[in-house]
């Protein structure tokens, strides 16, 4: 009897649910309840973990039956990883490069909070600003048609023609921060500047028919490992780096300044940065090596390092990056000073050039670096020579801003320049036999 | 009763309910009015369609495609841009079959039906009319201890435990660093020799994506037991229904690369063959399968048209593409199919990135499946590992595919030569067995020149608007403003 009731009730409220006339709410009229159940299984619901016995029957007759138990599996062997990968090790202590001794390390993202200004100091060297004698003389001599138009084109291609679309940053605007700027698919900095570069030194070697020379005796490199360390008072300072591109040849570069300027460096005095320590921006490490490397392994014929090409993706300021390029260069005038004249030489009987060209998405930096002395600990006698010409641009880009109208809608990129590429072209064709007659 | 229900609402009326009493009514609209008739002598039809459309062999297509396809080529030559062209073609969303170049065994004869490719051992004859220019010589003499010197320093003499640290890539690093040094020398001599290589572009990793219609896969898929089962709702003809105009036997395939490295130049190069000649019509192997068959699937998504560069860069055409031989899927498929099975893959690869990049480049030019080639694209491609070269050449001579053999007999053509071994060994940091006729052959594809052509290479766009490589400036420079500052005159007699 109280089922037909339960039937009849059920089967009226039902009706009355479906009328829409009973006040019901709505999880209850629409959500399912099979979930509510499912949770309540999982909260309250007792398992019970019986284990398994045998019958005394069975006990009797195979007294020394076991059980084993499928479901249990043994334990797997403790995993070991393999010694050499470095990913891998725990301990500091153990790992193949520790050394005791605590060394300062410097590698390509490291960045000079005083600028030049600390790189004269930590490379003992005096500061001419503009470009060498050498290399301004060379400024607009050797050109080809149409340099202009194709320096033009290689911008363009750098920022618009590539097909590579990456997710970049988000832009923003310190006049509007309130502006939301959507976001932006396209080329990345740091593959702007290798596009570049590479368009360039393509543009460059275009020379070799006029100075035949910067192919038939240069090697262009690409890659190449700088692994140096010198020490600065009484402390070791290790150099890490991979650059973009470097110049190789059978002979050096000649020297920018000559004999009478090397010997007036004696009067000039390094400029001090107290309360600071020079060596303030290096990292502090135990993991080194000690060696003399800047690329090769063996030794080859074309083995004098000329010309560094590098490329800088960050938002670093111009003297930044020219602070570091000065250390770079010092790296690799001293190790080929070096492998030429021993270990323990202090002045040079001849000095050691190097340059490097910094490029960046708008812009190219020059640094030339002349190496007279390796008695890095003092402050006294010799110096080295350091030119640089910084700041630099290729172009200059008006970036949109929308919200002063129409007109301000679009980036327009204007005030081309022909300068720096004609000041890379006279750095790349500089030491070849054929531009003394220029 | 009726009433009782209406107030205690279980009977809904609707709120114009009144509305249709109206309807039972009997008023009714008249008017005066009588509208005349005037007799008409002769009876004007309009003038009857023709059951194709004109101007072209349409095959096996039915009259409603055919129409279809005629429509949508007015509405594409009515657009005056390429930029519209393009946007036009890759706006819709259909399914597509992506093409995977080269992960599985036996697709070369795949690959040769959908792109339609007839394929020829050796070089074309253009290579070897070049061996007379006694230019080449001395150049091969000039550089060939410039890039023994390279290759020597690359093998074991420079340092470059930085770069190979992670063991997968390792091949492949050392594949493109070796390769650099034999191409930056040869690049910069060259760009000092010929205007046309130093007016070119030299990229690296660069996408490549085309899209094309193929008629021919007759059969659809075997039903397999996971077809047949029930609680998979989904036909088995939907995955592998046409897409284009529901023609049954008609597909649109994608195919996407990333080329290592690219040369493109201003002009395109001389055809290999002309388009009179016997070669270019003709038969090649058939696959009547769908593309499922093979492991392709067929999804929903963007075409997209990109031949390495984007609208608006002068170097249009290219020149050359090298791709890598020992590709981690390529090394695996020789791991475990065997050197045959290589060797057919690396044949298929080189052949669909050039068809590929053939494919995007006339549509650069305004050509597209609707609008057939007026003269061929060609291309050159090497894959290589940086000591053995295989040399691709790739003339494309048709692009509208979706006709049958009968209306089209056009085909397509690629010549290859495998395995040619720029050196032997390197003992004791020496280059040994250093073959010229390979480097010979390698300077021939870099200094192939670009030739006038005599033909119009728009013959489907608008004369009146200027060429990308017509522009003389694209960002302005500097101008002076020279201030002049006038004298002020003061007038003196009013001086105190």
């Amino acid at each position: 009897m109280e089922l037909f009731i339960y039937i009849f009730v059920f089967f009226f409220l039902s009706c009355l649910k479906h009328q829409g006339k009973m006040r019901l709410t709505l999880r209850l009229c629409k959500g399912s309840i099979l979930w509510r159940q499912k949770r309540q299984w999982e909260k309250k619901a007792q398992f019970r973990d019986v284990p398994v016995t045998l019958r005394q029957e069975v006990k009797r007759k195979i007294p020394d039956l076991v059980i084993h138990d499928p479901s249990v599996k043994p334990p797997l062997p403790k995993w070991q990883p393999p010694v050499d990968d470095i990913r891998f090790q725990t301990k500091r202590d153990e790992h193949r490069l520790y050394k005791e001794e605590e060394v300062y390390k410097m590698t390509s993202r490291t960045r000079f909070i005083e600028g030049l200004k600390q790189a004269c100091i930590l490379t003992k060297s005096q500061l001419f600003k503009g470009l060498p004698p050498g290399i301004s003389s060379l400024v607009g001599k050797i050109e080809f048609p149409d340099q202009d138009l194709l320096v033009q084109r290689a911008i363009m291609h750098s920022k618009f023609w590539n097909p590579t679309k990456d997710r970049l940053q988000r832009r923003f605007d310190t006049t509007n921060l309130r502006w939301h700027f959507p976001r932006e698919y396209g080329i990345t900095r740091h593959q702007s500047g290798r596009i570049l570069l590479g368009n360039l030194l393509h543009l460059c070697e275009s020379v070799s028919g006029q100075v035949p020379s910067t192919i038939m005796e240069r090697h262009l490199i690409p890659n190449p490992h700088l692994y140096t360390h010198y020490s600065y008072k009484g402390k070791m300072v290790v150099m890490d780096s991979l650059q973009d591109y470097m110049t190789a040849s059978k002979t050096e570069l000649p020297p920018f300044g000559d004999k009478a300027l090397i010997e007036d460096s004696v009067n000039h005095e390094i400029p001090d940065m107290f309360p600071l320590l020079p060596t303030i921006d290096f990292e502090k490490s135990h993991l080194y090596e000690i060696k003399n490397s800047y690329g090769w392994v063996d030794k080859c014929s074309t083995h004098c390092p000329q010309t560094i090409f590098k490329v800088e993706a960050g938002f670093w300021p111009s003297e930044h990056r020219v602070s570091r390029d000065a250390m770079l260069c010092l790296g690799y005038a001293m190790v080929h000073a070096k492998h030429k004249y021993g270990n323990d030489v202090k002045i040079l009987p001849e000095p050691v050039t190097i340059q490097c060209i910094d490029v960046n998405v708008d812009s190219v930096c020059f640094i030339y670096f002349q190496l007279n002395t390796l008695d890095l600990d003092n402050t006294d006698g010799v110096k080295n020579f350091l030119w640089c010409d910084a700041d630099t641009k290729l172009y200059n880009v008006t970036m949109s801003k929308p919200w002063l109208g129409k007109e301000f809608e679009k980036t327009v990129y204007h005030s081309y320049e022909s300068g720096p590429f004609q000041k890379m072209l006279a750095t790349y064709i500089y030491g070849c036999p054929e531009t003394k007659h220029v | 009763m009726a009433a009782s229900l209406v107030r205690f609402k279980l009977i809904k009326f609707p709120p114009n309910f009144l509305n249709y009493l109206y309807y039972f009514t009997n008023r009714r609209h008249y008017s005066a009015h009588v509208q005349l008739q005037e007799e008409v002598q002769e009876v004007e039809y309009p003038p009857i369609k023709p059951r194709w459309p004109p101007g072209q062999v349409w095959g096996d297509l039915s009259e409603q495609n055919a129409w279809k396809i005629h429509d949508e080529t007015q509405n594409i030559m009515s657009m005056p841009t390429v930029a519209e062209r393009i946007k036009h073609l890759t706006s819709n969303e259909n399914k597509i079959a992506l093409l995977k170049t080269r992960r599985y065994p036996k697709n070369l004869w795949y690959f040769q039906d959908r792109t339609k490719t007839h394929l020829i051992d050796g070089m074309p004859d253009l290579y070897s009319s070049m061996d007379g220019v006694s230019d080449l010589d001395a150049v091969v003499s000039r550089l060939r201890p410039i890039i023994i010197d390279g290759i020597e320093m690359e093998h074991d003499k420079l340092e470059r435990s930085r770069l190979f640290w992670e063991k997968s890539k390792k091949d492949m690093i050392a594949a493109r660093l070796l390769l650099k040094q034999i191409l930056l020398p040869v690049r910069g001599y060259l760009s000092g020799q010929n205007t046309h290589f130093q007016r070119s572009r030299f990229d690296e990793n660069v996408r490549v994506v085309a899209f094309w219609d193929k008629y021919g896969a007759k059969h659809k898929r075997i039903q397999t037991a996971y077809d047949r089962n029930k609680h998979r709702k989904r036909n088995i003809d939907e995955d592998i229904k046409p897409v284009m105009l529901n023609e049954p036997y008609l597909y649109r395939f994608q195919a996407d690369e990333i080329v290592p490295i690219q040369i493109r130049v201003e002009r395109p190069l001389p055809e290999f063959v002309p388009l009179n000649s016997e070669l270019c019509c003709g038969d090649y192997p058939h696959f009547d399968y769908s593309p499922i068959v093979m492991g392709h699937r067929t999804v929903k998504e963007k075409h997209a048209c990109v031949p390495g560069f984007n609208l608006g860069d002068p170097c249009e055409f290219g020149q050359l593409s090298i791709l890598f031989s020992n590709d981690s899927e390529l090394m695996y498929l020789k791991k475990c199919y065997g050197d045959q099975n290589y060797r057919e893959a690396l044949i298929g690869y080189g052949l669909m990135t050039s068809f590929i990049w053939n494919v995007s480049q006339a549509h650069f030019q305004g050509f597209n499946t609707f609008l057939e080639l007026t003269y061929p694209f060609t291309t050159q491609t090497i894959a290589s590992d940086g000591q053995s070269f295989s040399f691709f050449a790739y003339q494309l001579n048709t692009l509208q595919l979706w006709k049958n053999d009968k209306a089209n007999p056009r085909r397509n053509l690629c010549w290859s030569s495998l395995d040619n071994k720029l050196y032997e060994t390197v003992e004791n940091g020496k280059v040994k067995g250093f073959s010229d006729d390979v480097f010979k052959t390698l300077l021939k594809f870099l200094s192939l020149k670009p030739v006038d052509r005599g033909v119009d290479l728009r013959p489907y766009l608008p004369k009146d608007k200027p060429l990308p490589v017509d522009c003389k400036e694209y960002i302005p420079k500097t101008v002076e403003k020279i201030i002049v500052e006038e004298k002020i005159i003061y007038d003196e007699s009013r001086s105190n």
